[in-house]
C-alpha cells in the first residue's frame, strides 16, 4: 500500500513540475517574444532633426520668418521617410511631422509645415497597441531683432509591426 | 522477514535517485531552455538594429560612432558568420544577422551616408556618417 | 481504529488539493503579472542626460533682451537673482512647455556653495532660492544621473542653470 502511495505522489510531482514548467516557459516567451519598442525614442530624434533643421543654435532661420522656406521640407531638413517592405500603409506612411510656428506673446501663427502620412494624426491620443506613437513638444526662439517665438512640433512614427507584438 | 526488509531499503534507495536525477534533469532542460532564450540571436539581432538606427538617426553628418557588439560578435562566429558582417547598411535601412537564414531589418528616417567598418584590434563596429550626395 | 484511518485519509487528501490549489493559483497570479507588466513592453526608453528642445529654449532664453535692450544674460550677471522679467519669461517657457514631461524643474542661480535651507533645515543645496522655481534639487549628482541639464558660466562663482529631472535619484 505504501509503494501504491509513493507511486502516487510522485505522479503528482512530475504533474506539478510540468505545469511549473509549462508557466515558465510561457513567460518566457511572452516576454522574449515581445518586440522592443524604440518608437517613442524615434519620435523625439524626429523633433531634435527638425529642430535643428529650422534654426540656427538661439536664432530661428530667417527663410522661416520670411516665408521662403519649403512647404515640403523634407530635403531640406534630410528626411527620407522611405521604410522596410514589412509596414501596412505603404512604404512612406510611417512617420509624419508638423510644425507651427507662433509669435511668443500673440500666439499668432506665423508659419506652418508638414510632412509624411496625415492619416497618421487621427490615431494620436488613442491608447492601445496598434496605435501610433505621437509626441510633441515645444520650444522658445529668437529672430535677429529680438523677436520672440515659440515652435511647436508634432511627431508621430507608426512601424506598428515591429515595435509592438 | 529480514530479507524483505533488506529488499525494501534497496528498492527506497534505488527510487530515490532515480527520482532525484529525473528532477534534475527536467530543471536542467528547463534552465536551459530560458538561458538559451536570453542569449537567443534572434534577441540581439532585434536590439542592435534598433540601437544602430537611434544612434544613426540623433547624429549629425560627419560624425563617428564606435559600438561595442562584443555579445553579438560571439554569437555570429558560433555560426561561422564573420563579425565584420554583421551590419550592413542598404539606404536608410540597417540589418543585423547573427546566423545562417536569420536577420533584422530596421529603418532610420535620417537622411544621410551611413557605412560600416569592423575594427578587429579594437573588437568594435565604427560607423562613419557623413552627408547624402 | 477504522474510523480513525479514514479520517487520516480523508485529512491527508484535503491538504494535497489545498496545495495543488494555492500551487496553481501561484502560477496564474506569475503568469498574469507577467503578461500585464511594465517591463513587458520592452520598451528601449531612453534616459535624457540633455535635453537638445529644452537646451535650444535655454540659450534663446539667456539670449532675450529686456526694454532696456539687456540680455537675461547680463542682468544675471549684474543682479544677485532672477528678477521678474527674467524669472516670470522662465516661467512661461520652461514650466508651460517642460512641466509635464519632467518630474521637477529649476532654473536659478548656483554657487557652489552650500546653504542651509530654511524650509528643510537639514538638506544641502549649491543653488540660491528663487521665487520662480523655489530650492535647487539637492540630489543632483553625476552617479544618479536622472536628470537632464545645462549650465552657463556667468562669473568664477556662479552659473546660472536648467535642471530637469526625471525622477528622485533613490
Amino acid at each position: 500500500m505504501n509503494k501504491k502511495g509513493d507511486k502516487i505522489i510522485s505522479v503528482y510531482w512530475f504533474v506539478i513540475l510540468f505545469i511549473v514548467a509549462a508557466a515558465i516557459v510561457y513567460m518566457v516567451i511572452s516576454f522574449y517574444g515581445n518586440p522592443y519598442d524604440v518608437r517613442e525614442a524615434e519620435a523625439s530624434a524626429l523633433i531634435d532633426s527638425v529642430a535643428r533643421c529650422i534654426t540656427e543654435g538661439p536664432y530661428l532661420k530667417e527663410s522661416v520668418l520670411s516665408g521662403i522656406f519649403p512647404e515640403d521640407f523634407s530635403e531640406e531638413c534630410s528626411l527620407n521617410f522611405e521604410t522596410e517592405d514589412i509596414y501596412g500603409g505603404g512604404s512612406e506612411g510611417q512617420y509624419f511631422v508638423e510644425v507651427f510656428v507662433y509669435d511668443f506673446n500673440s500666439k499668432e501663427e506665423i508659419f506652418s509645415a508638414s510632412e509624411g502620412n496625415e492619416n497618421l494624426r487621427q490615431n494620436c491620443g488613442l491608447e492601445g497597441k496598434g496605435f501610433p506613437v505621437c509626441l510633441e513638444r515645444k520650444f522658445y526662439s529668437l529672430d535677429n531683432e529680438g523677436g520672440q517665438y515659440e515652435i511647436s512640433i508634432l511627431s508621430i512614427v507608426r512601424k506598428t509591426e515591429k515595435n509592438v507584438q | 522477514m529480514r530479507k524483505i526488509i533488506e529488499d525494501k531499503k534497496g528498492n527506497i534507495l534505488t527510487e530515490n535517485i532515480i527520482f532525484i536525477i529525473l528532477n534534475l534533469v527536467f530543471i536542467s532542460i528547463l534552465l536551459l531552455f530560458v538561458f538559451s532564450k536570453t542569449g537567443n540571436a534572434a534577441v540581439l539581432e532585434e536590439k542592435y538594429a534598433k540601437q544602430i538606427v537611434l544612434m544613426i538617426d540623433s547624429a549629425e553628418p560627419l560624425t563617428v560612432i564606435s559600438l561595442d557588439m562584443s555579445d553579438a560578435s560571439k554569437i555570429a562566429e558560433k555560426q561561422d558568420i564573420n563579425p565584420g558582417g554583421i551590419v550592413s547598411i542598404d539606404e536608410n535601412i540597417v540589418s543585423v544577422r547573427l546566423r545562417e537564414g536569420g536577420g533584422y531589418r530596421y529603418s532610420f528616417f535620417n537622411d544621410v551616408d551611413v557605412s560600416v567598418n569592423f575594427d578587429r584590434e579594437e573588437g568594435r563596429h565604427v560607423f562613419f556618417i557623413s552627408e547624402n550626395e | 481504529m477504522f474510523n480513525k484511518n479514514n479520517f487520516g485519509q480523508v485529512g491527508e487528501t484535503v491538504t494535497w488539493f489545498v496545495a495543488t490549489i494555492i500551487i496553481v493559483l501561484i502560477l496564474f497570479v506569475s503568469v498574469f503579472i507577467s503578461s500585464i507588466g511594465p517591463w513587458n513592453d520592452k520598451n528601449l526608453g531612453f534616459s535624457r542626460e540633455t535635453d537638445y528642445i529644452a537646451s535650444k529654449s535655454f540659450f534663446a532664453w539667456l539670449l532675450t533682451e529686456d526694454d532696456t535692450e539687456n540680455s537675461v544674460y547680463e542682468q544675471l550677471r549684474e543682479e544677485e537673482n532672477l528678477n521678474e522679467f527674467n524669472g516670470g519669461l522662465a516661467l512661461d517657457i520652461f514650466e508651460d512647455n517642460y512641466g509635464g514631461e519632467y518630474f521637477e524643474i529649476w532654473v536659478g542661480i548656483s554657487n557652489g556653495k552650500f546653504e542651509f535651507l530654511s524650509v528643510n533645515w537639514w538638506t544641502l543645496s549649491t543653488g540660491i532660492y528663487n521665487i520662480y522655481f523655489g530650492f535647487r534639487p539637492e540630489d543632483i549628482v553625476e552617479s544618479c544621473r536622472t536628470y537632464a541639464d545645462e549650465r552657463v558660466i556667468l562669473d568664477s562663482n556662479r552659473s546660472i542653470e536648467l535642471i530637469l529631472k526625471t525622477s528622485d535619484c533613490f
